[in-house]
């Protein structure tokens, strides 16, 4: 994919000052589920290839267990100390860029049109990557923002299990869903997308012969291969999961306390209504996971939020909001353990099911600088190669882990 | 690469987009081949084997319906 320069043309014959009073400037907005997460502590630090930081996260497997009853005269029990187990935690490098030509800073005539544009573009940039982070805090970690249901070549149409992740705009490679993946289209541009429907239209007539059902979308030039397998940061996917695969490099498999609590429908696989007793099953088996530690949220999709609501209504429960507050959000409020959590539906979740996440073990960890790279000279504006046009380019580098797997449960199945 | 947990719907749609464009025979490769890279294949087998139950069935019963059977 080329750079999108903004150039002189754009400022002049679109009259971008113009156009702003009636766009909305920050089309993405700021996502609060990654200002949730407490910040980890990284370790242990040792280099992967392409430059991927690796680090060690320390794993508490038990607590303390040299507790017994006794009598008099009794040897003292033997010490039985907390055990520990070592995982490995990538970091995720994100990137943005906005690049512009000479012209269309040096020869704009109105007093603010270039530096109103330039702030338009790099906070919407900003706030593109954190929209971005959102949807791969859903993932399992492959940076994927869709799932091809079908594709329709005629009609320029991918239909996805769901596009609620996509944009207009956007630019998408698909890949198929192998564990070496292999490119079935490349560069498609979103022209408009039928959220009702999940349906994703593309302009230009691409081909989309090739797509194949259960191929995955990705952002052009993401995707992830054989040595990358996970591009992106690990989301709630992978993080809250019980299946057989590894998680921080330690089979769930062989080490079951990886595993998160996760509970599944009667028939699994088959959504059915949300009651109490599902969400106290739930809650039971998290507590006594953790030692007690418990949910302080639910983060869940926006419909079976309405259908908490319902359940509440029902049961005669009082239905109370938890008020927008500290950058979250308003959710409602569910009483668990003795504890008030808000449950928060979001347009990104994932369907059909609720994640109870523990603060102080749903972790983020960060590396380096956040923020426009400005090696060299200092400032963030680099001038682009052969060219009278300069670029910028933000980045960080993140992941998310649970720590504690058991403290963060997930209730699947839910009918919407 | 990880994969996110499928459900019966999701198996639903995608079977039926393979019948648009070939046969129960494709519906199976597509099934093996994707049961390759699974971590929950229990799992995976239990929901396809319902998906596709559901699926055969609602496609006879159209058929039906249509008076092409």
């Amino acid at each position: 994919m080329a750079n999108d320069y903004l150039q002189r043309s754009d400022l002049t014959n679109v009259l971008t000052s113009e156009f702003d009073r009636r766009v909305p400037i920050y089309l993405n907005k700021f996502h609060w589920l990654y200002d949730f997460f407490n910040t980890g502590k990284l370790t242990g630090q040792s280099t992967r290839h392409k430059g991927e930081d690796y680090y060690k996260i320390p794993i508490q497997t038990s607590v303390v267990e040299s507790v017994y009853p006794s009598i008099e005269m009794q040897d003292t029990p033997d010490a039985l100390n907390p055990t520990w187990n070592q995982g490995q935690l990538a970091l995720k490098k994100i990137v943005g860029s906005v690049a512009f030509s000479e012209e269309s800073l040096v020869l704009s005539n109105g007093p603010n049109t270039f530096i109103d544009t330039w702030k338009r573009n790099t906070q919407g940039l900003i706030m593109a990557l954190r929209k971005d982070l959102s949807c791969y805090l859903q993932g399992t970690g492959d940076g994927s923002l869709g799932v091809v249901a079908s594709a329709d070549d005629g009609a320029d149409t991918i239909t996805l299990d769901s596009a609620r992740h996509i944009r207009k705009g956007m630019v998408l490679d698909v890949y198929d869903n192998d564990a070496s993946p292999n490119e079935e289209a490349a560069d498609l541009v979103v022209d408009y997308v039928d959220y009702p429907n999940n349906v994703v239209y593309f302009s230009g007539s691409p081909n989309l012969s090739g797509v194949a059902a259960d191929s995955k979308l990705f952002k052009a030039g993401s995707h992830p291969t054989t040595q990358n397998p996970d591009r992106a940061p690990m989301g709630l996917g992978v993080i809250v999961d019980d299946d057989t695969g590894s998680y921080l490099g330690l089979s769930r498999d062989t080490y079951k306390y990886m595993k998160a609590i996760v509970a599944d429908g009667d028939s699994p696989g088959t959504p059915q209504a949300l009651t109490w007793d599902r969400i106290l099953d739930l809650d039971l088996a998290m507590r006594q996971g953790s030692y007690g530690e418990t949910a302080d949220m639910v983060y869940t999709s926006a419909k079976v939020e309405r259908k908490f609501y319902q359940l509440m209504r029902d049961e005669g429960q009082p239905i109370e909001r938890m008020p927008r507050k500290d950058g979250m959000p308003g959710g409602l409020k569910l009483v668990l353990s003795g504890k008030e959590l808000p449950v928060y539906g979001d347009v990104h979740g994932v369907p059909n099911t609720m994640f109870f996440l523990n603060k102080s073990n749903m972790l983020k960890y960060t590396g380096g600088e956040t923020g426009w790279a400005t090696r060299g000279s200092g400032s963030p504006f680099h001038k682009i190669a052969d060219k009278l046009a300069y670029e910028c380019i933000y980045r960080f580098w993140v992941n998310f882990a649970g720590v504690w797997p058991e403290a963060n449960g997930r209730l699947n199945d839910i009918t919407e | 690469m990880g994969d996110m947990r499928r459900n019966v719907d999701w198996y639903k749609l995608i079977i039926r987009s393979i019948l648009e464009k070939g046969d129960k025979r494709d519906v199976n490769q597509w099934f093996k081949k994707r049961l390759q890279n699974s971590n929950r294949k229990a799992y995976e087998e239990s929901v396809f084997a319902k998906a596709k139950a559901d699926v055969y069935a609602e496609v006879d019963s159209e058929k039906k319906g249509n008076g092409k059977d």
